[in-house]
């Protein structure tokens, strides 16, 4: 099963997440994919928080925030990817500097690793609602994080949208969890 | 009248179309100006807001001859921090008035997100 959850900063998308894939995999491998490249202390800081909250849950740690198909994984695992958020960052503003190409190819490397694993539980921000108008690479993000989200979204079974940790269902079931 | 509305980039034109497969002709980029009278779908609704600085009654008073058999579109823009500017304030505040009325008067009110419709009325 794939699942999409859309949700604002702290919204309680990465604990619900955690809560689907234990209750998905059903003691079958459970891999917990961070995307985001650490630059400072504050990235440190919010790394360290995410490992203590799922300490003692039994996820496997990724820690790579791109070429995704490069990572063996268990075809059986299930797969909790945090964040699409963070990986278009990564592709779009690498070392070399903006990247025109990277929403295709970041949306292509989340479609195909979803589809190599039997379940797939992927975090996105909600960053598209407050109005401002943004210079012209903000915008490109934006623009190409929201592509990303209504291809996944357009694919997956289900899509919730996440606030005060409690998913609104906008798509197909969530399973039961405890 | 349909009111369509969502966030940035959410697919809310591509719905409108799809569902109603509306001519190009009929369609209205309100970023371009104001709407002409064989229009069917409005949409930028919030950039015309934007352009027009004036009170939400007003505007929804303009809108008079598109609440037959019509879709408009606008972005959700209320949900971040207030601006320091007093434009981009006054902005924000009659497009959400805007919409208040116009959702009254719709029959129909289609919130869009990650392309996927929610009927909100």
């Amino acid at each position: 099963m794939r699942i999409l959850l859309v949700g604002g900063s702290k919204s309680g998308k990465s604990m619900l997440a955690q809560r689907l894939i234990k209750s998905l995999a059903d003691g079958a491998p459970m891999y917990y994919w961070a995307a985001m490249e650490p630059v400072d202390a504050e990235d440190g800081a919010r790394v360290l928080r995410h490992r203590e909250e799922r300490e003692g849950w039994g996820f496997i740690t990724v820690e790579r925030g791109r070429e995704l198909s490069a990572q063996p994984l268990l075809p059986e695992a299930a797969v909790l990817f945090d964040s699409a958020t963070a990986l278009l960052a990564n592709e779009m503003f690498g070392a070399l500097g903006f990247d025109s190409a990277s929403v295709e190819r970041a949306e292509e490397e989340l479609l195909r690793l979803s589809e190599t694993v039997r379940h797939f539980v992927c975090v996105c921000d909600d960053i598209q609602r407050d109005g401002m108008k943004y210079e012209a690479l903000t915008e490109e993000y934006r623009r190409g994080l929201a592509h990303i989200c209504r291809g996944l979204a357009n694919e997956f079974d289900c899509v919730c949208e996440v606030s005060c940790g409690v998913p609104r269902v906008i798509k197909g079931e969530l399973p039961r969890t405890e | 009248m349909e009111l369509i509305i969502g966030g940035a980039y959410q697919g809310k034109l591509t719905y409108a179309v799809s569902r109603y497969g509306f001519a190009e002709s009929e369609l209205c980029d309100l970023k371009n100006g104001p709407p002409s009278s064989d229009c069917r779908c409005l949409y930028h609704l919030e950039e015309w807001v934007r352009g027009n600085k004036l009170p939400a009654r007003e505007l929804f008073d303009l809108l008079a001859p598109y609440m037959g058999d019509c879709v408009i579109i606008c972005r959700e823009v209320g949900s971040g921090i207030v601006p320091l500017d007093a434009d981009e304030r006054s902005f924000r505040e009659e497009c959400g008035s805007l919409l208040r009325l116009l959702a009254e008067k719709a029959s129909h009110v289609t919130r869009i997100f990650c392309g996927l419709p929610e009927v909100l009325k």
